[in-house]
């Protein structure tokens, strides 16, 4: 008898991996999708490869001059990179003056020409900046390919993470309004309107000023807790139709408790939907992050994302330093978005099984 | 004969007319920073005080052509006469001063009298209204303590009861006697925030103040939409006045008093001021001729004059550029109460000293302020009395080597091998510095971190809001955080304050050093003289040892004006100089 | 219909309550303390105890909630903490700037986006589909900021075919001259989403039967396109139209920094900034109710069209 069940139970339960079949080979004769899926791929080998230390590792070093340009621009003027401004009058130090004596009043007196020997000893040769740099320098004359890689890192990791957590948030509030029903779904479902109530940036800012540690935890964490509400949304309907399935009712048969009939059984078969969210979502958070940067919240000192870039390029064009401009908003974001995008979309085609 | 009636007819007209100001005459003038309010006693932005300084007089102003910079009678009849020692202020106002019209005054003219500024400076010390300028006068007029705690206790400020140091001699004439000698008090009394106001005015608008400035000023305020712009008026009960600075030999001051020769001010009829708060927008709009005046952003400062000259493309337009050097200082504090960062002992002062000498000022000055700063030598900033461009010590220079010196001698080693340096005792040493959230400041976290990394110390972030950073800071709980000062008058002194261990307010790096404070007791009661200038540099010398904090910058100041506007100077205080301008009309009609 | 409405109206309560308590907890929590703010420069403690007795921070949270939920049904929002000016005032004066861009852009967007939907859902699975929704993705992977930034700086200040900045007091010519670059930017933005988004609405159409019954009766397709489906359309369409000028409104705030308009986002971007309690308590209530509103609006609107629609 149980063997029968068995039967059943793991047919239904493998049944939603035909859908996954179908999906990839209709994936593989879209041309679209594939090359989004090698660009894709691609960004996030780099990823891991900056993650890992192997490449980008460098890329808060001073290697070049301020706004270093690109070198492909050729010999351009850089004012930028001036050691000096004109003198002012009132600030002129006099040629008589000289350096005044603290040692009357110095508690460091007695030390301080042991302290200077050994600092002459110290001393260490400052390295030439570079003039150029392939796609140019920023202020501090960081160079701007390792910075773009290093950004994307940090605004990928970010809408990732942020994602997953939405995803999670959203599946495990969705099955538990849709499969248990009564009081359970009428709370889940005044808290979904709470929050969908309030404008969703408005929310995060909230949520952000609330956070008092920053870092990028705290940009994922508000991401994520704000973000779960489509997700919530789309599980429920899905939960409220699967809960009354004849392979559900024949798990609660065979003794399947609550938790394994919810996320055993019928999460598989609702699985490509949460994957079409998490691809969406992924994106949404990574332009969200640069907005956040923008308003100054987004990842800390020791990071940068595209978020911070765009931040710092916004006053570059007007001084005719475009570059960092455009290797954060279309050289990199754009593409990886776009390709995600596509991607997100032939994914949702592929799995859609009314489509033939 | 009829024909000659009428021009003299006109001719009386013309000169007896409202106002001297031309209204087809419009300054436009754009802040990056939105205003607050516009009640002289309640805001301290700079912005909102400049609006001020155009329709609210004080009793004194400065001279606008002279350098260094000179006090002139305002309101005044003549300059006020000094006695006690120091401690009695005469002041003798000038008859027929108008306030501007206003429903308040019941349809009447309303002449200003002693009794006006009498009230207002007792505005400064009104619990109700939480001055925080209460800190300039405090403690220092005869018999005002007792009301201002009174007012405490009660609640209310009663403005009618005496005070003996503010002594209504008679309807023009005000006298004040203070506790003891203060050498500033005039220039207190030329700020803005001890302008004139009236009591009728006050009392009318009560918490709708900030909307309605009433004052004796040149200009009045026509419209405001709050934050977004404000549109001022030559009121037309200004008083008939005329150039009276005596220029120097400097050709623009010559140049600017042949100009207003004769003239009567203001000439400008209309000043509209717009919010900008984008760098991009707003020098955009001085580009495009929307602006007639401006600062210039410091993210477009090596385009617009590249090695401190403006760039040729604007001096084909016409533009002209202004720089002077600001009675300005920044400074990064440690909070000598904090366990690790404070201390008076040696490692602590070799510690500090370390962290500071190990940034980089000269990179900050060249990458994040265009070069439009000098390092500071000393407090006491440049444009203010008591300041020495000859006073330079080497101990606030970029010397990494010496701070990596000063470390390793005092026991800050790397014992652990994770590439930090522990305190001497091994416990870790954690550097946590403030910093407001907010785009500007991540450049100076980045070179700060750079430059700490760069001698093997840990420096992490502690990001917030102003108001949530400067709770703790009062709290004692920062570690360090960066701050900025600008002289409220051009005294030494004004800086020096900031360090007096009695100030409780003020004192944000909580120093508190004897000798330190027994000098300040004794240049307070100093004027301005070559013996107090060394006792401020004394004072400067144990702020560089002691290290409570880290000298920054002192900024310089550039502005542009558009070919059309004329009789401009800069002035390091007043900035509102408005009613001095004058606009050529013609030029700006063919600019467009 | 009545009793639908009312029993939505109803059920609108519990979701205000929850609001309330949401803006309330997080606001309690926020470590802002708005009486530094007010104390200025320099501030010594006694005198910020002071403030904060006045400003009522200091009563126990029950009491603040009730004041709170008072202020919500009165629709009295007090005094800003940092301009004094009184809560309703700042709307009254902000909303008209905001609408007078949100509105056009709304208006404007739903025309082009509708049209160039349709006209792709014509010309479905060809290359030109395919081609315009690559087009459509691209655009919409490029941050608003940058499209911002960029306009702002070649269509206003390069080509000078627009202002770079301002407003004025005059509708007309804040329409007329402030108004069109912000509103071309936003709508530029908003095309991508907005053509993906009314193309699949009208896929979803046109995979009805009653379309198939139309094709049956050899209607020619542009008729059964024009004439039928976006008939049918419309109600999704206008329904996703109203409810999205609540968050529009404020999500212009971008838009109204970089181009210096007085209008209710900037003014909310600056309140959270500062800890202004009573700017940010009124406009998420006003914003959470207008959302409420709308919605309600767009279902009735729905049911009102389409009677197989059933009312649950």
């Amino acid at each position: 008898m149980s063997a029968v069940l068995d039967r059943l139970e793991r047919q239904y339960q493998s049944g939603s991996s035909g859908i996954w079949q179908i999906a990839w080979r209709r994936l593989k004769g879209d041309r679209v999708a594939m090359v989004s899926l090698v660009v894709v791929g691609l960004f996030l080998l780099t990823i891991v490869l900056s993650a890992l230390g192997l490449i980008a590792r460098d890329w808060d070093d001073q290697v070049g001059v301020s706004y270093a340009s690109p070198s492909f621009l050729g010999k351009v003027d850089n004012t930028e990179a001036l050691s000096a401004g004109a003198a002012i009058p009132e600030l002129a130090v006099p040629i008589d003056a000289t350096i005044v004596d603290l040692r009357s009043v110095d508690p460091l007196a007695d030390v301080m020409p042991e302290i200077e020997a050994r600092a002459k000893a110290l001393q260490s040769t400052v390295n030439d900046k570079a003039e150029t740099l392939p796609f140019g320098g920023d202020k501090w004359g960081r160079d701007i390919i390792a910075k773009t890689i290093k950004g994307a890192q940090s605004s990928v990791l970010v809408g990732f993470a942020a994602a997953f957590i939405a995803v999670f948030l959203g599946t495990v509030l969705g099955a538990l309004a849709g499969y248990h029903g009564r009081w359970v779904n009428d709370l889940l479902e005044w808290v979904y309107n709470v929050f969908t109530s309030i404008p969703n940036l408005l929310l995060i800012l909230a949520f952000a000023a609330v956070f008092q540690k920053r870092g990028l935890l705290t940009v994922i964490m508000i991401l994520g807790v704000t973000g779960w509400t489509g997700v919530y949304r789309l599980i429920r309907a899905e939960y409220l139709k699967h809960a009354n399935r004849e392979y559900v009712k024949a798990a609660e048969a065979i003794g399947a408790s609550h938790f394994r009939r919810m996320f055993v059984h019928i999460l598989p078969n609702v699985s490509h939907i949460i994957l079409v969210n998490l691809s969406l979502l992924v994106v949404g958070f990574i332009k969200a992050e640069v907005i956040l940067s923008y308003l100054g919240f987004g990842v800390p000192v020791e990071m940068t994302s595209w978020g911070t870039m765009l931040q710092e390029a916004q006053n570059e064009l007007v001084i005719g330093k475009w570059w960092q401009f455009a290797a954060a908003a279309f050289l990199s974001m754009a593409v990886l978005v776009t390709a995600f995008s596509l991607l997100t979309d032939a994914l949702r085609d592929a799995l859609d099984p009314k489509l033939k | 004969m009829h024909y000659r009636i009428a021009v003299i007819f006109v001719s009386v007209w013309l000169t007896l007319g409202s106002h001297a100001a031309d209204m087809s005459k419009i300054l436009r003038l754009g802040f990056p920073t939105a205003e607050t309010g516009f009640d002289p006693i309640a805001v301290s932005d700079l912005y909102s005080n400049t609006i001020i300084e155009a329709i609210i007089e004080p009793m004194l102003a400065y001279d606008y052509l002279a350098r260094p910079v000179k006090l002139m009678p305002l309101t005044l009849a003549e300059m006020p006469q000094i006695s006690e020692n120091g401690s009695t202020y005469t002041f003798k106002l000038k008859p027929g001063i108008l306030f501007a019209d206003d429903p308040a005054f019941n349809g009447k003219r309303r002449e200003l009298v002693a009794a006006d500024y009498a009230y207002s400076i007792r505005r400064l010390f009104d619990p109700a209204l939480r001055s925080p300028w209460l800190f300039l006068l405090d403690g220092k007029i005869v018999g005002m303590d007792d009301v201002a705690a009174k007012a405490k206790t009660a609640n209310k400020f009663d403005y009618d009861a005496p005070v003996a140091g503010l002594e209504v001699v008679d309807r023009y004439t005000l006298r004040i006697h203070l506790k003891e000698p203060d050498y500033n008090l005039l220039y207190i009394l030329a700020m803005p925030t001890l302008g004139a106001l009236a009591r009728e005015v006050v009392e009318r608008y009560g918490s709708d103040l900030a909307g309605h400035p009433v004052g004796t000023g040149p200009y009045l305020l026509k419209n405001w939409i709050r934050g977004h712009k404000m549109v001022l008026d030559a009121s037309p009960s200004f008083r008939a006045t005329y150039f009276g600075s005596t220029p120097s030999n400097d050709p623009l001051d010559r140049q600017i008093a042949a100009r207003l020769a004769g003239k009567k001010l203001p000439i400008i009829g209309r000043v509209e001021v717009t919010v900008i708060e984008e760098a991009q927008p707003f020098w955009l709009a001085f580009l495009g001729g929307q602006l007639d005046l401006s600062g210039i952003p410091v993210e477009f400062v090596n385009q617009v004059i590249p090695g401190g000259k403006l760039s040729p493309s604007l001096v084909k337009k016409g533009i002209r550029h202004y720089q002077s050097a600001e009675p300005d200082l920044t400074y990064t504090f440690f909070n000598m109460d904090d366990p690790t960062v404070g201390g008076y002992s040696k490692e602590k002062i070799a510690l500090r000293r370390a962290i500071s000498t190990a940034y980089n000022t000269p990179q900050e000055i060249q990458v994040i302020r265009k070069n439009q700063a000098v390092q500071a030598q000393s407090p006491v900033a440049p444009g203010v009395a008591g300041y020495d461009p000859r006073f330079r010590t080497d101990l606030n220079e970029y010397n990494p080597a010496k701070a990596r010196a000063l470390l390793d001698h005092f026991g800050y080693q790397d014992r652990d091998g994770d590439g930090y340096r522990e305190l001497p005792d091994g416990k870790p040493l954690q550097i946590e510095q403030a910093s407001v959230v907010g785009g500007d400041n991540r450049q100076f976290d980045e070179l700060w971190r750079r430059n700490m990394e760069a001698i093997g110390i840990r420096m992490t972030f502690k990001k917030g809001k102003w108001p949530d950073l400067v709770k703790a800071s009062k709290l004692g709980k920062l570690q360090m955080w960066g701050a900025a000062w600008i002289a409220d008058y051009p005294d030494g002194e004004n800086y020096l304050q900031l360090l007096y261990g009695k100030n409780e307010d003020a004192n944000n790096a909580r120093f508190k050093l004897a000798a330190y404070d027994r000098l300040y007791e004794r240049v307070k009661r100093m004027p301005d003289s070559p013996e107090r200038t060394k006792l401020y540099q004394e004072m400067a010398k144990l702020v560089l040892v002691y290290a409570p904090w880290k000298l920054g910058v002192h900024r310089v100041a550039n502005s542009v004006a558009q070919p059309w506007v004329s009789s401009l100077k800069r002035h390091p205080i007043m900035h509102a100089p408005w009613k001095y301008l004058d606009i050529d009309l013609a030029k700006r009609h063919t600019r467009q | 219909m009545t009793a639908y409405l009312i029993r939505r109206l109803w059920q609108m309560i519990p979701t205000m309550l929850g609001v309330m308590l949401l803006v309330f907890m997080l606001f309690n929590t926020f470590a802002g303390d708005p009486a530094q703010v007010l104390a200025g420069k320099i501030s010594n403690k006694a005198e910020i105890e002071n403030i904060r007795k006045q400003l009522g921070v200091d009563e126990p949270y029950w009491k603040q909630m009730a004041i709170f939920a008072k202020q919500v049904v009165t629709a009295d929002f007090g005094r800003s903490w940092s301009t004094k000016e009184p809560v309703s005032e700042i709307f009254a004066k902000r909303i008209g700037p905001s609408l007078t861009i949100m509105i056009p852009i709304l208006v404007i967007e739903m025309f082009l986006c509708v049209a160039l939907a349709m006209a792709v859902a014509y010309w479905r699975g060809g290359l030109t589909d395919r081609l315009v929704m690559i087009i459509c993705t691209v655009a919409m992977s490029i941050s608003f900021l940058a499209y911002i930034i960029a306009g702002q700086y070649f269509l206003g200040y390069r080509t000078e075919l627009f202002p770079v900045q301002g407003w004025s007091d005059n509708l007309l010519t804040n329409l007329a001259t402030y108004a069109p670059l912000p509103v071309l930017l936003a709508v530029l933005v908003g095309l991508g989403p907005g053509i993906r988004f009314y193309r699949s609405v009208f896929l979803d159409e046109i995979s009805h039967d009653y379309v198939r019954t139309a094709r049956a009766k050899g209607l020619p397709e542009s008729t059964v396109l024009f004439k039928h489906v976006l008939r049918n359309a419309m109600i999704p369409i206008i329904t996703n139209v109203a409810m999205s000028l609540p968050s529009l409104i404020f999500g212009a705030f971008l838009l109204e920094k970089f181009f210096s308009i007085p209008g209710l986002g900037r003014e909310v971007i600056n309140a959270v900034d500062k800890s202004d309690f009573p700017i940010v308590k009124a406009v998420t209530i006003y914003l959470a109710f207008a959302t409420m509103v709308f919605n309600l609006l767009a279902d009735v609107l729905y049911r009102v069209a389409d009677p197989r629609v059933e009312f649950k």
